[in-house]
């Protein structure tokens, strides 16, 4: 008899090269693995492949790390494919997942509304982490909680992708946001 | 004249080494088990027995300590989509076992666990 191993996926969300698997990287117990999902049809118009004999295939790659927590849970972080035209991969991708990071760059916060949009609509909890780059001006939590129109409700933290401790509070934040909701859903 | 190729360079793969990846899944493109994940856990079980094709033997090689659908993906180099096809045959054969339980229907308790787990990495 196997022995009983249950995961649970956290996705790390946000635009393209907003530091996603940085992110990863900081507390995966394994270097980021990479899988690849091959091109769909969903993307057969956009990925117009032929004006280029040689080109067969697009692949998405997704980047994701590994906590193990006691021998009978795992955590697994995934990192979103970052163009917003792979969108139609984060169904897969989210669902069932426990709650999500959204990566925010103060540059170009625009990028992050996809996002955000998607985990309201599918009521997955998330935090948004501002990830804060050396060439980045450094606003203020509550300026950039107004500018993506996050309710208080939300945890906003600041974060640098790079540092270990940061990435560890960031997690710790959005677990105790789970937990909170599912507490609260608990006591009526 | 015989019909010998010319020799390839060490390390230079053409496109008749490629496999497509429908060729491996016959076709599918979804798993007949629906409720596989990317974060799934299976593990072999004791007993897998049967005719296994290449692709399907080297997974329940590799899966002899509990993993997850997407490192079998990663760790045997072919796509999400395909592995979660392979995984579901094996599944299905009776080869793997998912070892997942669900997560909605996780503990407060296991959160916590996860908690205290991360602050101490």
């Amino acid at each position: 008899m196997n022995r009983r191993v249950t995961s649970v996926k956290l996705v790390v969300a946000g635009g393209f090269g907003v530091g996603k698997t940085t992110f990863v990287s900081a507390v995966s117990e394994i270097p980021p693995l990479t899988t690849e999902a091959a091109m769909t049809t969903e993307s057969a118009g956009v990925d117009d492949a032929s004006q280029v004999r040689e080109k067969v295939t697009t692949t998405v790659a997704m980047d994701f790390g590994r906590i193990t927590v006691d021998d009978s849970l795992v955590m697994y972080i995934f990192g979103t494919p970052g163009q917003e035209r792979f969108a139609f991969m984060w169904d897969d991708l989210c669902d069932g997942a426990l709650g999500a990071v959204v990566l925010a760059d103060t540059r170009r916060l625009g990028d992050s509304f996809v996002a955000l949009d998607y985990f309201e609509a599918r009521d997955t909890p998330f935090v948004v982490a501002v990830n804060h780059f050396d060439s980045s001006y450094h606003y203020p939590i509550p300026e950039v909680r107004d500018a993506l129109g996050v309710g208080l409700h939300i945890p906003v933290i600041d974060c640098d992708a790079r540092d270990r401790e940061s990435v560890k509070y960031a997690l710790i934040t959005l677990l105790q946001h789970v937990y909170d909701l599912r507490r609260s859903a608990l006591v009526p | 004249m015989t019909g010998t190729l010319p020799p390839r360079p060490p390390g230079e793969r053409s496109a008749h080494d490629f496999v497509r990846p429908f060729v491996l899944t016959g076709g599918r493109t979804r798993s007949n088990d629906a409720s596989l994940h990317m974060e799934t856990m299976v593990q072999t079980v004791d007993d897998a027995l049967g005719r296994l094709t290449f692709e399907h033997a080297r997974i329940v090689d590799g899966c002899w300590e509990p993993r997850s659908v997407a490192e079998v993906a990663a760790e045997f180099g072919m796509p999400l989509g395909v592995a979660m096809v392979l995984v579901g045959d094996l599944v299905e054969a009776g080869c793997l076992e998912v070892t997942q339980s669900n997560p909605v229907e996780l503990e407060l308790e296991a959160l916590t666990r996860m908690i205290e787990r991360v602050r101490a990495l």
